[in-house]
């Protein structure tokens, strides 16, 4: 099965998830970013229009505080004050016009143009902290300055007589935003967010609250960094002062409200990711079973064994049709293999047959010349025995009748013996069959009359009705015959027994089977037995059945056993019928 | 009558020669006895026999050729060639060449003076 590294089951989840993950990752950044320049967008547009807006409103305020002080400055009572030093009381009226009614007028008074205090409300006036020669003879705002951790900024309107100044009417008041206003401003631009007010040459700042000392910022600026923090600014002069008013916001804090926005992303992203590799490794599973089983198959084939065949799926995808197709192959790579594994059995059986009959050939060849030639040197001498017991008995008229009773046995005796050569020279020259139509039963009764049957034997022949005329040379064959049932015969010795003889034939053989009642031949002789000098008689040369089997071979029959067992043996001698030819 | 029965016999093997030629005497006959063929051959034309009995397969000439060659000199002269497994080929240009008779050895004695006195009553 599937375990090695290399395995699809295990990379394809991985290669999901890596896709999946690079993905919504790629994704989810942009979105973050994108959502980042517009959250950052917003509040620059925020801060932009809070710093215009407050800008308009203050620059009205100090309008009219300006107008104000310039009124104040032209009441008669203010102006005879100055030119008399006289009726301060009066002067003191005109000037109460101006405050303390909003609570931020800190003080109010008449300066001389050396800047020293000619007459205060309320409390003292400070020394004029600035004032610019070109400004004395108009009104104007004051730059902002601290005073006691407060900002504050005057107003100040000349006093005239006869066209010149003498003096000037001053207030003090402090830069401070009203709760509500900032309330405000904290609803537009956050807790983050800040509106400042300070001089446009940046030396002091406030926040409406408290003096903060001096700040970089410049009209126009975008950013500016305060306590190490990065923050979005804009600044706008407020116009008839010499102060910015300038609207910032954290870069940070614009983004904040991201940071659950980038929280849910990467959740998301790990749900994706999770669910995407989930049903990528489903899919795959689903893909792969199959394929798993096809690949354990596959190999199993291509290492010889029988494939294990996963079972046919009913799917009718193209895995499906694959796993059809893969086991409709397989069985034919199993049909073929059987086919080829019978193949080869059948011709090594055939070799090693071919091999034998070469062997007992060979043996054969050499035991014919052998044969051969002693039977030709023992046939002149038995020759001339022949022609000497002839000659005796001829010649010798008078001889005791017991002489001419041996006379007579050495003729047999020598009779016997030329036989015994003739047999062997006729079976060992292998002679060209010459071919004729043999009828069965005739023949077979031929060959029984040849036997000498001894009184134990008991014959049983039976010939088939209708068995076919066999084809081959009567000699040869009945020879065999001869042989065979000579042996049966012998196989019973002395005890007897039944000898049957059956002649049957079938798809043009024919076929005659001796059987005895010996004891058997054992099933590892059963082609021993055909071997040339291979005998089991006490008196035999091992001849007969190696003979019989050529001569019934070069008939195109066959001789062998066709069954034994302890109780007899079965020879069946096979020929081609008449008819198949 | 005497003159002629009268044989040639032809065989390498001594004891044959002797016992054959033994039997035949035995029957009247007049033996000339010769151990090959080329021996065959002068002891034939110098005797004169009629008849030869002659093994097939001998050294320096064989019966064949012997057979042949007495048939060249003498064409009357019947010749009876006996052999046990001489060649087809053989056996059938001694046919071509007038051979008288062909018997298969082993020889039996009676078939022998049959065959003999066969051949000489027809010629």
């Amino acid at each position: 099965m599937f375990s090695t590294n290399s395995s699809l089951r295990r990379r394809l989840p991985v290669w999901v998830a890596l896709i999946l993950a690079l993905t919504v990752c790629t994704f989810g950044a942009l979105a973050y970013w994108m959502a980042w320049r517009a959250t950052e967008q917003a509040a620059w547009v925020r801060v932009r229009s809070l710093a215009d807006r407050f800008a308009q409103t203050s620059r009205a305020g100090m309008r009219d505080r300006v107008v104000q002080a310039q009124s104040v400055a032209r009441d008669p009572r203010i102006v005879a004050f100055v030119a008399t030093g006289r009726d301060s009381v009066a002067a003191r009226k005109a000037l109460a016009v101006m405050g303390p009614d909003t609570g931020l007028l800190i003080s109010s008074g008449i300066r001389r143009l050396d800047g020293t205090p000619l007459l205060s409300m309320n409390r003292t006036l400070p020394p004029a902290p600035v004032t610019p020669p070109d400004l004395a003879d108009s009104s104007r705002v004051g730059h902002m300055f601290n005073n006691g951790g407060r900002a504050m900024f005057e107003t100040i309107a000349p006093v005239q007589n006869n066209g010149r100044t003498v003096a000037h009417v001053v207030s003090i008041r402090s830069l401070i935003a009203s709760p509500a206003t900032l309330k405000t401003v904290e609803s537009l631009v956050g807790a983050s967010g800040t509106l400042l007010v300070g001089n446009a040459d940046g030396s002091e700042w406030t926040d409406l609250r408290s003096a903060l000392g001096p700040r970089p910022i410049r009209t126009g600026d975008n950013r500016y960094t305060e306590g190490g923090e990065d923050r979005l600014v804009n600044a706008v002069p407020i116009p008839g002062t010499p102060f910015l008013i300038a609207s910032t916001i954290a870069v940070g804090a614009a983004g904040a409200s991201l940071k659950g926005l980038l929280w849910t992303l990467a959740l998301v992203a790990i749900v994706i990711v999770a669910a995407g590799a989930t049903a990528g490794w489903i899919v795959i599973r689903q893909v792969t079973n199959p394929l798993v089983d096809l690949t354990a198959a596959a190999e199993a084939i291509a290492a010889g064994h029988k494939a294990n065949l996963p079972a046919r799926t009913t799917r009718d995808d193209e895995i499906g049709r694959l796993s059809d197709a893969f086991a409709t192959m397989s069985g034919r790579v199993t049909e073929a293999r059987e086919h080829l594994e019978h193949l080869v059995s059948e011709r090594t059986a055939e070799l090693e047959r071919t091999q034998r009959e070469l062997i007992q050939r060979e043996k054969l060849a050499v035991l014919g010349q052998l044969a051969s030639s002693v039977g030709h040197e023992l046939r002149n001498p038995l020759g001339v025995m022949s022609n000497i017991s002839y000659y005796l008995s001829t010649a010798l008229t008078d001889v005791p009748p017991k002489a001419r009773e041996h006379l007579e046995m050495l003729r047999r005796q020598v009779g016997l013996a030329e036989k015994i050569v003739t047999d062997i020279l006729d079976f060992t020259r292998v002679k060209q069959p010459e071919t004729t139509t043999v009828p069965v039963e005739s023949f077979v009764d031929a060959q029984l009359q040849r036997v000498t049957l001894p009184e134990t034997v008991r014959l049983e022949r039976s010939v088939a009705p209708g068995v076919p005329d066999m084809s081959a040379d009567p000699f040869q064959v009945g020879q065999v015959l001869y042989n065979v049932l000579t042996n049966a015969v012998q196989s019973m010795e002395p005890r007897g027994g039944v000898l049957e003889v059956r002649a049957h034939g079938t798809n043009g053989r024919v076929f005659i089977d001796v059987t005895d009642e010996g004891p058997g031949v054992p099933e590892e002789h059963h082609e021993q037995i055909f071997e040339p000098l291979y005998t089991t008689k006490l008196r035999g040369i091992g001849l007969g059945l190696s003979v019989s089997r050529t001569l019934v071979q070069a008939n195109g029959g066959n001789l062998r056993v066709a069954q034994s067992s302890a109780r007899g043996t079965t020879f069946r001698l096979e020929l081609p019928s008449a008819r198949a030819h | 009558m005497t003159t002629r029965r009268r044989i040639a016999v032809v065989d390498d093997d001594d004891a044959m020669v002797e016992t054959l030629c033994d039997i035949l005497e035995l029957h009247g006959w007049e033996t000339v006895r010769a151990k090959d063929g080329q021996e065959a051959v002068e002891v034939v034309q110098q005797s004169g026999v009629g008849l030869v009995l002659m093994d097939v397969r001998m050294p320096r000439m064989n019966g064949v050729d012997a057979l042949v060659e007495i048939k060249r000199r003498a064409p009357a002269t019947n010749v009876v060639l006996f052999t046990a497994s001489a060649a087809q080929e053989l056996l059938q240009r001694a046919e071509r060449h007038g051979v008288a008779r062909i018997l298969k050895k082993p020889v039996d004695a009676r078939e022998l003076l049959s065959v003999l006195d066969g051949l000489l009553a027809a010629g």
